[in-house]
């Protein structure tokens, strides 16, 4: 099993790791990130970082995401070294950018991360590197580490890391040009059943249609990140009012494309199931909200 | 079921037999790598309409857990859009890069930073099986079929030309959507995939679901040219099909030419092709041999 352990920490390395380490130092610098997150957690919001800045606040915000990704990354990778399924060769130090030039500590990284999402409150544990919230349970008999890890991978598509980013890391004028957009297209579809929507138009609006959250079903892409950083004990209240403005935001923009969309359905029994999906999502959303 | 010994590690858990690889080219594709010292076959699994690479297939890939077959089994996880491609792309795409994977181990994971999933990586397989779920089932149809007549063709000109590996494939199809929809089956479509999906189908107008109309010239064409193509003597053309029982989203027919086809009680169109370590054995079953029960 050796060998096997081997060959899985290479392709998490190269396949996983290092491309989101890569995303986060693309400027080099981590350090508007890290701020960036800070300011979002706390609720202070983004406005401090632009104009003035050095990245602009879009920028920051993605890094801020991005560390967020490396830190659930390496949540992982703990839990697989539990598991043998890992083995222990990934060193602090190793983390470069693609031009192997800026280093980062990885172990470093991991508890500045963890000390500022607040990961020992949620946890429940002394532990900042507990990665207690991944969604793998050893005791599951049916759910293999393997299975656990390959699939919260598949599950974090484009489509899912937009949503992720724009309910929780993105400046205010961004959220509202994403929602203006996908509001004008409901109206516009509503208004024109036979219009053409070129793929282009589709994909920028794919994190509202596909992102998974919220949706009233089961198991969806992204929900148990999104559940996660609501959880984080280094969220603030005010973090957590803005996140929930926005889910009734996106609710009211699904369920009017939705409307819109089953105009273009012959069978009327389909058209009114598609226009039910959306309806069901806000009863799943409020049901998530009561319980906290 | 219970685990073999060997199948089990010191502490007693579950081995995990495979490593999954995210591939780079084709991106989305994920080849699990077998850790077995001997690997005999390429399983090769194409998801259905609105589906995912590795979700569609819940339990296939923990297969090595408890079987022999699958720990000495590769296994391929296609991914495609398939509320944005269409079905020729897909197909297309399919039949030029399964030459990059079979016979011979996918370059792209014989080695990872030096490290080799096994100590054998140049044996060929022997054998290759296709696995098809709905709309999965329509896209490798039309891959082998371009691939037999492209065969045909070249042959004809040129004695020594390379016969296509696809056509090395043994054909199992789980509710494969080749006769198309049901009338009502956009509902039970929706039903079954409960997911937002599906509004993005509709606004897009996805021509893979335009495709899967019941008289698609596209479906007509797949049959006609795999039935003509069949009777001339492409064996690995004729496919094992088993549907879900009930199955509301698509028709249950087969082609001329195929094995006679089965049905399992109790299935729907989305867990006909989900096996379960306890009590729903069956879909590794048909994969391995073929056969229904």
């Amino acid at each position: 099993m050796n060998d096997a352990a081997k060959f899985r920490t290479a392709v998490f390395r190269t396949r996983y790791l290092m491309p989101s380490l890569n995303a986060v130092l693309a400027s080099s610098d981590i350090q508007p990130g890290h701020n960036a997150l800070e300011a979002i957690l706390t609720g202070e919001g983004l406005e401090p970082l632009e104009p003035s800045g050095i990245l602009s606040a879009r920028t920051a915000t993605r890094q801020a995401f991005d560390l967020v990704r490396c830190f659930e990354l390496m949540g992982w990778f703990r839990a697989g070294l539990r598991r043998s399924y890992f083995i222990a060769d990934i060193e602090p130090g190793q983390g470069s950018d693609s031009s192997g030039d800026a280093l980062v500590d990885l172990e470093e990284l991991e508890a500045q991360l963890g000390t500022l999402l607040g990961t020992r409150e949620a946890n429940g544990s002394e532990d900042y590197r507990d990665p207690a919230y991944l969604p793998w349970d050893e005791t599951a008999p049916r759910m293999t580490f393997g299975k656990a890890f390959s699939r919260s991978q598949e599950e974090m598509d484009g489509a899912s890391q937009e949503l992720l980013w724009r309910l929780y890391f993105a400046p205010g004028e961004e959220w509202s040009t994403g929602v203006d957009l996908a509001l004008r297209f409901a109206v516009d579809l509503e208004e024109k059943p036979n219009l053409t929507v070129s793929d282009s138009v589709v994909d920028r609006l794919a994190w509202v249609l596909r992102g998974g959250y919220p949706s009233g079903y089961g198991d969806t892409p992204a929900r148990w990140r999104i559940e996660w950083l609501e959880g984080l004990g280094g969220v603030s209240s005010a973090h957590q009012e803005r996140t929930r403005s926005r889910s009734q935001e996106l609710f009211s923009v699904r369920q009017a494309i939705a409307d819109a969309a089953a105009g273009l359905v012959d069978d009327p029994a389909a058209a009114a199931h598609l226009a039910a999906v959306a309806r069901l999502s806000s009863l799943g959303s409020a049901t998530r909200s009561s319980r906290r | 079921m219970t685990l073999t010994a060997e199948a089990m590690d010191a502490n007693g858990s579950e081995r995990e037999t495979h490593t999954p690889v995210p591939l780079t080219d084709p991106s989305g594709w994920v080849l699990h790598v077998s850790h077995a010292p001997e690997v005999k076959r390429l399983v090769v699994f194409v998801h259905g309409f609105m589906g995912n690479a590795l979700g569609t297939w819940d339990e296939f890939p923990a297969g090595g857990s408890v079987r022999g077959w699958w720990r000495q089994a590769d296994m391929l996880f296609v991914k495609y859009e398939s509320t944005r491609d269409n079905i020729n792309g897909v197909a297309n795409r399919l039949r030029r890069n399964l030459e990059f994977f079979y016979p011979q181990l996918h370059a792209e994971v014989r080695e990872i930073d030096g490290i080799k999933p096994r100590a054998d990586v140049d044996t060929p397989y022997e054998e290759l099986l296709l696995v098809g779920h709905s709309l999965g089932g329509v896209i490798l149809r039309r891959s082998l079929a371009d691939a037999a007549e492209d065969w045909e063709q070249r042959s004809t000109d040129d004695e020594s030309a390379t016969r296509p590996a696809i056509l090395d494939g043994h054909v199992r199809l789980f509710s494969p959507a080749i006769g198309g929809f049901r009338a009502a089956g956009i509902l039970g479509l929706l039903k079954a995939t409960l997911s937002w999906s599906a509004v993005e189908m509709f606004v897009r107008r996805a021509s893979a679901y335009t495709d899967l109309q019941p008289d698609s010239p596209t479906l007509a064409r797949i049959r006609e040219r795999t039935e003509r193509l069949i009777q001339a003597g492409h064996e690995s053309l004729r496919a094992h099909i088993v549907w879900a029982n009930p199955d509301n989203v698509v028709l249950a027919e087969r082609y001329d030419g195929d094995f006679v086809d089965d049905s399992w009680d109790e299935t729907n169109h989305r867990s006909v092709c989900k096996p379960l370590q306890a009590g729903f054995p069956l879909p590794w079953d048909f994969v391995e041999s073929g056969r229904y029960e």
